[in-house]
């Protein structure tokens, strides 16, 4: 389910320079164009939950076949991307209408995330002026390194 | 309307409980592919099931002119499918299909297929060789049906019948019980009846129960053989890292070969050779756990003998077809890679890398690019994209040597994300290159950090 949050302020998150200066988002802006929406949540790991930190995600389209997903594609090179911040929190702003899904991106690899209890699809649909919430997505693993228990 | 059917083999959510030994029991797929010309390409993508050998899907899209897509199928046709891909294309694409085990903790890639061949050359499979499988999948890449057969030697065979076109079937070394005694390491011949050609992948499993750290790999099976196969980047001890090199001989007597190593300039190392008896139809391991002691010289990491260059067979006393398989590791880590040898006679005098990076999110590229032909040539490369790092002014380069270079601090705008392209003039103008990709870990945290991809020649 899709969540509406409060729209606290508008600016585009960045990314942090170096792995140790502090990265916490604590603005999630509204989006500025019309036909825009900004998407948001936060990626969780076991064991904890905790969160999982200063790691890429990217959004992908998906391609129907008569009415129903059958793959999702994203630009290889500069999709709409964005950086988990300490929290786990991330953020994408001023995307364009349409509908997604959630990558996991490492650069050379790529990971399609599927809701953590479901298994299902996570299928985001971007309409125009909406800021979208996906809530804690908290995963039993994922590819990325073991956290320290 | 040109037409270009490009065949990838991909497994999804596919658990092989039979791989008892290995640590990653579960693999999903993600495939990229990029538009070669200056158009836009139209292709349609068809999912085949291996099950019954159908499509279980088709979509279209566009991708545009030299830019490449990442595709994941969803939940429709990617709960427990275990199949393969064809895509058709009005444009010229290549393929790299990313093979991600247990969720994505280990991953590997390898490119995809415009064409197979009736018998295709696998250097190294293994059934719980020190924690280590193997399982590879046969697709049929012709308009027909097509019988398969996978010869190990020794009288072990296995086979499948009537494989539809497009389709794929799994071979799992780990449940051959022909392959004994164990631990099991060799070769294996596949071949198609009919003239119908197939494509082979193979994926390496290593679990940790021999101490070894967990990682996947991936590597095709060879369509062509040369006498005398090139690896373009060969290192030992810089920095922790190795390379095995498993050499096959297609021929039906033995073989011996000589491996001459060739530092590249500005690198530790020195010219050095190692010579192996190759039985027939056998495969032998080449450079690892070292190379030979006269290879190294002062200069890897904490001032450890070390040795960055290329290799080449200089030998081979039969002059039997010979493939091979090139595996670098880092010593200590979970990480590793694996590309195929070079046949030098498909060799050219132009490379493209496409993906070139500097301190993109902590990633960085460096690469070799050998020359394989018989002369010495001069090799200049060209990188494109804002704030690229300087180009490479034309080098001379000796015959089987190579022009290594990292991109690590050299981009003039960060991150960088771009390509390269290499062109030899002079002598008979024969090059090949191997790109390794490098995770820091200074942004992006990994358990695999490495990955490696062939450049293409055109």
């Amino acid at each position: 389910m899709l969540l509406a949050v409060i729209v606290v302020g508008a600016c585009k998150p960045t990314f942090p320079q170096a792995s140790m200066t502090p990265y916490i988002i604590t603005v999630i802006p509204t989006p500025s164009a019309p036909d825009k929406c900004t998407i948001t949540g936060v990626l969780l790991v076991s064991p904890g939950p905790q969160p999982v930190k200063r790691t890429l995600l990217a959004l992908a389209n998906v391609i129907e076949a008569n009415g129903t997903p059958i793959v999702a594609s994203m630009d290889s090179l500069n999709p709409p991307r964005t950086l988990t911040d300490d929290n786990g929190r991330f953020i994408f702003v001023e995307v364009t209408a349409d509908t997604y899904t959630l990558i996991l991106d490492k650069i050379t690899e790529s990971f399609l995330l599927s809701h953590p209890t479901s298994g299902e699809d996570i299928l985001i649909t971007c309409e125009a002026g909406q800021v979208i919430d996906l809530g804690e997505l908290a995963y039993s693993e994922l590819p990325v390194p073991t956290p320290v228990k | 309307m040109k037409k270009l059917a490009l065949a990838l083999t991909i497994i999804l959510a596919l658990a092989l409980p039979s791989v008892a030994f290995a640590d990653v029991t579960s693999y999903t797929s993600g495939f990229q592919l990029q538009n070669l010309e200056g158009t836009v390409a139209n292709i349609t993508i068809h999912f085949i099931n291996q099950a019954d050998g159908l499509e279980a899907a088709n979509v279209t899209d566009t991708i545009p002119a030299n830019s490449s897509k990442t595709y994941y199928p969803l939940s429709a046709v990617a709960a427990g499918f275990n199949g393969s891909v064809v895509v058709d294309s009005d444009k010229q694409l290549a393929a790299i299909t990313n093979v991600l085990g247990n969720s994505g903790a280990y991953g590997s890639s390898y490119v995809g297929f415009t064409a197979g061949a009736t018998t295709i050359n696998v250097p190294l499979v293994m059934k719980n060789n020190y924690g280590i499988n193997t399982w590879l999948n046969v697709q049929n890449t012709g308009t027909a049906n097509t019988d398969v057969t996978i010869d190990y030697g020794g009288g072990c065979t296995d086979s499948v019948t009537g494989l539809k076109p497009g389709a794929a079937h799994t071979f799992d070394q780990a449940t051959t019980a022909c392959l004994t005694p164990t631990p099991y390491a060799g070769a294996a011949t596949v071949t198609s009846s009919g003239s119908v050609p197939v494509a082979v992948t193979v994926i390496q499993v290593t679990g940790s129960s021999a101490g070894l750290l967990p990682s996947l790999l991936a590597y095709n099976g060879f369509t062509t053989a040369s006498t005398a196969p090139a690896m373009p980047l060969v290192t030992s001890g810089y920095y922790n890292s190795g390379t095995g090199i498993q050499i096959m001989n297609t021929g039906g007597t033995n073989t011996d070969v000589t491996l001459t190593y060739t530092p590249s300039a500005g690198f530790p190392g020195a010219t050095c050779t190692e010579t192996k008896t190759i039985l027939a139809g056998k495969s032998t391991t080449f450079g690892f756990p070292s190379l030979p002691a006269g290879c190294y010289t002062n200069g890897g990491g904490a001032g450890s003998a070390a040795f960055v260059g290329s290799a080449k067979v200089t030998t081979n006393t039969a002059s039997h077809p010979l493939v091979a398989v090139v595996n670098p590791v880092t010593t200590g880590a979970s990480t590793a890679a694996a590309y195929g040898a070079i046949d030098p006679s498909v060799a050219t005098a132009n490379v493209s890398l496409p993906l070139i990076m500097d301190r993109n999110f902590g990633i960085f590229t460096g690469f070799a690019v050998a020359n394989v032909g018989t002369l010495s040539t001069n090799i200049a490369c060209t990188f494109s994209g804002a704030g690229a790092p300087p180009n490479i002014p034309s080098t001379a380069v000796a015959p089987g040597a190579a022009l290594t270079a990292t991109q690590l601090n050299q981009a003039t705008v960060v991150p960088y994300v771009g390509s390269a392209t290499c062109t030899a003039t002079g002598g008979d103008a024969k090059i090949a290159a191997v790109v390794n990709e490098l995770n820091t870990g200074s942004a992006i945290p990994t358990e695999d950090g490495l990955s490696v991809y062939e450049g293409l020649n055109y």
